[in-house]
């Protein structure tokens, strides 16, 4: 890794400015979901993950995915930030936590939740931001790479150092997981399901 | 029920990965047929998506400020020491 006080050369800006730079909202977006919406914390992390990036340019093959590689040092800075908040906890156990699901995963059944698109047309972003905060940080992470980024299962995979089946398996959970929220959510708000 | 899939989670894995784009050429074809087979696997089709296209459309993005992105691009430009 580069050493702080080591300048940049002129052709690592242009990388860094060309390549890396066009990330930032997504690296945002994708802390957002990390911490819960919390602004402040999640300017703190994009801008420490995109300093350490730039720091390790070297390691960064130009043409190659950015963002997968941006996404990966933003989950690893944000598992450093919560280690340190919360002593008990190893960097096994928050890896584990937020991005690596539980040891139910292969096992457990997905049946399918059907939600009435009369039922769902009737939601508004803001319903679908709060079911989508109701879930594990597992799944609300993978539901943003894959719906919002439009990451691939390769990608997705890279970032959370699981296998691609994990990736395909945890998305369909997920995606279910969030229907049933969302159901939840709109019969407290009184939507019906017109089918009858 | 769930046509050549072993389980119902099995086929729900399929569906996703064949609404993500996720599919080679004969797996997509592969799905279809057993779509096409199954009146009860193609309207599970149709729900889903019908949820996924609501997906993406309904998750609100979060912005991020100018003033952060200003001040990445800044420290860039001073391109150096303090990153």
């Amino acid at each position: 890794m580069q050493r702080e006080d080591t300048p940049l050369t002129p052709e690592q800006t242009a990388l860094i400015e060309n390549e890396l730079v066009q990330h930032i909202g997504s690296m945002y977006n994708f802390a957002m979901s990390l911490t819960r919406y919390d602004e402040a914390e999640s300017n703190d992390l994009v801008q420490d993950a995109f300093f350490k990036a730039c720091r390790s340019i070297s390691q960064y093959k130009e043409g190659t995915n950015a963002k997968a590689w941006l996404f990966t040092i933003l989950k690893n800075g944000f598992i450093n930030r919560y280690r340190q908040k919360s002593r008990s906890m190893t960097t096994e156990d928050i890896d584990k936590y937020f991005f690596k699901g539980t040891s139910e995963e292969k096992s457990a059944p997905q049946p399918f939740v059907d939600l009435g698109e009369d039922f769902f047309a009737q939601m508004l972003g803001d319903e679908v931001t709060n079911a989508l905060n109701q879930l594990s940080p597992d799944f609300r992470s993978i539901i943003i790479m894959c719906d919002q980024e439009g990451m691939s299962y390769d990608d997705i995979a890279s970032v959370l150092n699981v296998p691609i089946g994990t990736v395909r398996s945890r998305i369909s959970r997920a995606r279910n997981q969030l229907k049933t929220h969302l159901s939840e959510y709109g019969s407290q708000l009184g939507y019906v399901d017109r089918r009858g | 029920m769930y046509g050549h899939f072993p389980s119902e989670s099995a086929f729900n894995q399929q569906l996703n990965a064949f609404l993500d784009n996720e599919l080679s050429t004969s797996e997509e074809q592969e799905f279809l047929d057993s779509l096409q087979q199954s009146p009860a696997l193609m309207d599970r089709f149709n729900k889903e998506k019908s949820f996924h296209d609501f997906l993406r459309s309904k998750i609100q993005r979060k912005t991020v400020s100018p003033a952060i992105v200003q001040n990445i691009k800044s420290k860039i430009q001073l391109n150096n020491k303090k990153l």
